[in-house]
């Protein structure tokens, strides 16, 4: 199997990403085409970055760190908590952990405005429960690979449950946090689909304003929002990573 | 071919050479690996490679079986020239150190294998899989169980019947004993010796355990940076080493300075601790002892030398003792260039 | 590892629970409001969803987006780690760039090469977007000894074909199951990117349900959410059966 096989799966990761960046740099700096199409050619502008200013752009990295460190933190609560079941149990775990996911965002949603008032925490509740899975699952993976003889070996040095947790496990899963708080801040970003259906009325996120402007038909608003989220994403996969000890 | 005893000492011939190799280099970039490595095995003969982790060892073997594609040399097996040939069309069996059989098949499902690929009928297939895993000692009882579920020693046994039951023109092994444990080795190192002699395959073996190496090799070959030291039977290798690295890979090697044993200065002379017997010219004090079983190592201490004394006869060495031992001439090894 | 540390951990994976539990009680009240039933049950509203030929449509397109797209993304992902084993950083973006971006984007590069609000585009769109989630499954669980069996089985004759077909796809065949599940489930679900992308003609079961959650909801919509979560299970159901029949 030669290397040209990995090209079809490449080219159309590649392709998705791509195309929409390209377009959306594109759109967000011509003039509104409104009903007509998505620009007016011949017409290039800045002055929708120049209203990125009125984007509730604190509000929404604001938002996303809290999914974020509420992700993370109830992530890795919930990864030594698998971790540490039977097998028989953890399959269990897992199965309920991921059981949101099989019937969708929108049923949790649907779910949430029956159980909960309107408000910003809904949505961050839901935004959570849409994130939480992955995380707990980056964390344990890697919980798993920590050989259980060092956690011994502390405990034969004196350590404390609390001590192998703090100076062993911890240091060791540190990447896998790290990588969690990461996709969860990323997510969180992006997040519309909870401020859209649960937040309160004045409350909205980058995302939820593109979807609004897209419905109002400004698309170079939309794009202009559109490119400052991809920054802002980009933005959080720079952040240095520590590699990981073995 | 079965062969009727130990092949010719002429281990250099190339019309009697199963495998050849001519200044094979190999290298990462910059870092070396092989270095014009030379070695004729004559057929059917039982080759071990010995030699330290980092020697190359195991990369000369990839490159016997054409997993790894030299910089330079070639290779010649049964005298063509396979250093294009790719390792589906060599005719080499290859043992992994970790086996790597196929866990989706049962044992002899992976000793099938090769003779599926080769397209032979099914009932031929099943009557030389069980005549192998036969000739291997895997019970029956074995035969349709998964690798999981067999132990260390069994998995080695299916793993050397899959990489024979095709026929090779060789064997190759990389340290295929190197995961039992130590009593289970013994056991299966005569194994594979006594399948080797009933196969006459030409085997090459790779091992960094010098005990394997001596037990069941025709010639041995001591590798050390990259490149063959010396090659050769074992005990010839032993009594008569080439260079200080090699002596020392087959055991203590009490390397003295030669005006110590009365021979000129600037020399080097290997004696074996074995050799040594009380009643001599070496006199030093005994600084420890190391019971072994069947015998005993003392390390003794005189004016100008260590050196380190095998012996099981009685009185046995006590530390604190004052000792004066002497050799056989014939057993004191000058080493060449020193 | 305390017993209040464990109770705590049980409740909060049931708690994940509640919201899909709270959608299927309500799919069975018996009044257009969302209120769920307590002394009167019903199976009026799977019957009008049953009857309703947007929803049914829309739900058969989940179902095609569905199954296609996972084939096609665990085919793909399939030959990337067969052939090429330093690592496909590139096959990582769609998942982590905001579904938000992505799907606005892709508006008008569709609209542009006249693809926009085909089912066809929604299926190439799903398919890229579960690549990365399928070959970092089939990473994570072939690793080296894959690549070790692969270099045994060549050796003892097999050519590349062979080794595909009698050693890489047996091995990998729990990965590549746990592949399929996982994209059908993601793909029949996926409403954030999907929404752009599809008309009142291709419009799938999650924007359907969308468009409702966004005006006046009925309990159709709980309908819905029951509809999807079957179409999960069963697609697990299914894989698990095959999982352990020549397991």
């Amino acid at each position: 199997m030669n290397r040209l096989a990995t090209l079809p799966a490449v080219a159309l990761a590649v392709g998705v990403t791509a195309a929409p960046l390209l377009f959306l740099l594109r759109v967000s700096l011509y003039e509104s085409g409104g009903p007509r199409g998505f620009y007016t050619p011949d017409t290039v502008t800045l002055s929708h970055y120049a209203a990125l200013a009125e984007a509730p752009i604190l509000f929404t990295v604001a938002f996303a760190l809290a999914v974020a460190v509420a992700s993370t933190l109830f992530g890795l609560a919930l990864a030594a908590f698998v971790e540490s079941l039977t097998p028989g149990r953890q399959w269990l775990a897992i199965g309920l952990l991921l059981a949101p996911k099989l019937a969708g965002a929108l049923t949790t949603v649907f779910g949430l405005q029956r159980l909960l008032p309107r408000g910003t925490v809904a949505a961050l509740i839901a935004e959570v429960t849409f994130v939480l899975p992955y995380a707990v699952l980056v964390i344990a993976l890697r919980l798993r690979g920590i050989p259980p003889d060092l956690r011994s070996a502390a405990r034969g040095l004196g350590a404390t449950r609390r001590h192998v947790f703090r100076r062993v496990t911890l240091p060791l899963a540190a990447p896998a946090v790290l990588l969690a708080f990461q996709l969860s801040l990323a997510w969180g970003l992006g997040a519309f689909v909870g401020p859209l259906f649960l937040a309160g009325p004045g409350e909205s996120t980058l995302g939820t304003q593109i979807q609004s402007h897209t419905a109002e038909l400004r698309w170079p608003v939309a794009a202009a929002e559109g490119v400052l989220l991809l920054l802002l994403t980009a933005m959080v996969f720079a952040l240095p990573r520590r590699r990981g000890h073995e | 071919m079965p062969s009727t005893g130990t092949p010719s000492p002429t281990a250099g011939t190339a019309l009697s050479s199963a495998v050849e190799l001519s200044a094979v280099s190999f290298g990462y970039g910059p870092t070396p690996v092989l270095r014009a490595v030379s070695v004729a095995v004559p057929a059917g003969a039982f080759v071990t490679l010995l030699g330290p982790s980092g020697c190359g060892k195991t990369t000369l073997l990839k490159v016997l079986a054409g997993y790894i594609s030299p910089n330079s040399g070639t290779i010649r097996l049964h005298g063509q020239d396979v250093t294009a040939t790719p390792p589906e069309r060599r005719d080499v069996g290859f043992v992994f150190q970790n086996y790597a059989l196929f866990p989706h098949l049962t044992a002899r499902g992976n000793v099938a294998f090769p003779l599926e690929i080769r397209g032979i009928s099914k009932q031929e297939t099943r009557a030389r899989v069980e005549a192998m895993l036969d000739r291997v000692r895997l019970s029956p009882a074995e035969w349709d169980r998964h690798p999981r579920e067999l132990s260390g020693g069994q998995q080695q046994r299916v793993a050397l019947a899959r990489a024979l039951v095709f026929d090779p023109a060789v064997l190759l092994l990389d340290e295929p004993l190197a995961n039992l444990d130590r009593s289970l080795r013994e056991q299966l190192r005569d194994e594979l010796r006594r399948v080797q002699r009933e196969t006459g395959t030409t085997t090459v073996l790779v091992t960094h355990d010098q005990d394997e190496a001596f037990a069941v090799s025709d010639y041995l070959g001591v590798m050390h940076a990259g490149r063959v030291e010396q090659f050769g039977p074992p005990r010839e290798i032993y009594e008569r080493p080439v260079s200080e690295t090699v002596a020392r890979a087959l055991g203590i090697a009490n390397l003295l300075p030669g005006e110590v044993v009365g021979r000129r200065l600037g020399t080097t002379v290997m004696i074996r601790p074995e050799k040594f017997h009380p009643g001599g010219s070496l006199a030093g004090r005994i600084t420890a002892v190391r019971f072994h079983g069947a015998d005993v190592l003392a390390d003794v201490v005189g004016e100008n030398f260590n050196l380190t004394w095998r012996t099981r006869t009685a009185p046995l060495p006590a530390v604190g003792e004052i000792v004066s031992l002497g050799v056989d001439p014939a057993d004191v090894w000058e080493l060449p260039d020193s | 590892m305390t017993t209040l540390f464990r109770a705590f951990g049980w409740l909060i994976l049931l708690a994940g629970l509640a919201p899909l539990l709270m959608a299927v009680w309500v799919s069975f009240s018996p009044d257009s409001f969302l209120t769920p039933p307590v002394e009167a049950w019903s199976l009026k509203w799977y019957r009008r969803f049953a009857d309703d030929s947007r929803w049914t449509a829309a739900a058969g397109r989940s179902l095609v987006v569905a199954v296609l797209s996972s084939g096609a993304c665990v085919g793909l992902a399939l030959l990337a780690v067969v052939s090429n084993r330093t690592g496909n950083r590139l096959l990582l973006p769609p998942a982590v760039l905001p579904p938000v971006a992505i799907g606005l984007g892709l508006l008008p590069a569709l609209q542009r090469v006249g693809l926009w609000g085909t089912l066809g585009s929604v299926i190439v769109v799903h398919t890229a977007m579960g690549l990365p989630v399928a070959y970092l499954l089939f990473r994570s669980w072939a690793g080296e000894r894959l690549a070790e069996l692969e270099l045994a089985a060549r050796g003892l004759g097999a050519n590349r074909w062979a080794v595909f077909l009698r050693v890489t796809l047996p091995v990998l065949r729990p990965a590549i199951l746990a592949a399929v599940v996982v994209q059908f489930v993601l793909s029949w679900n996926e409403a954030l990117v999907t929404v752009f992308l599809t008309t009142s003609k291709s419009e799938t079961l999650p924007v359907v349900m969308w468009s409702q959650l966004r005006g006046s909801a009925s309990p159709l919509v709980a309908v819905a959410a029951v509809v999807s979560a079957t179409a999960g299970l069963v697609a697990v159901a299914v894989i698990a059966r095959a999982f352990r029949r020549r397991g």
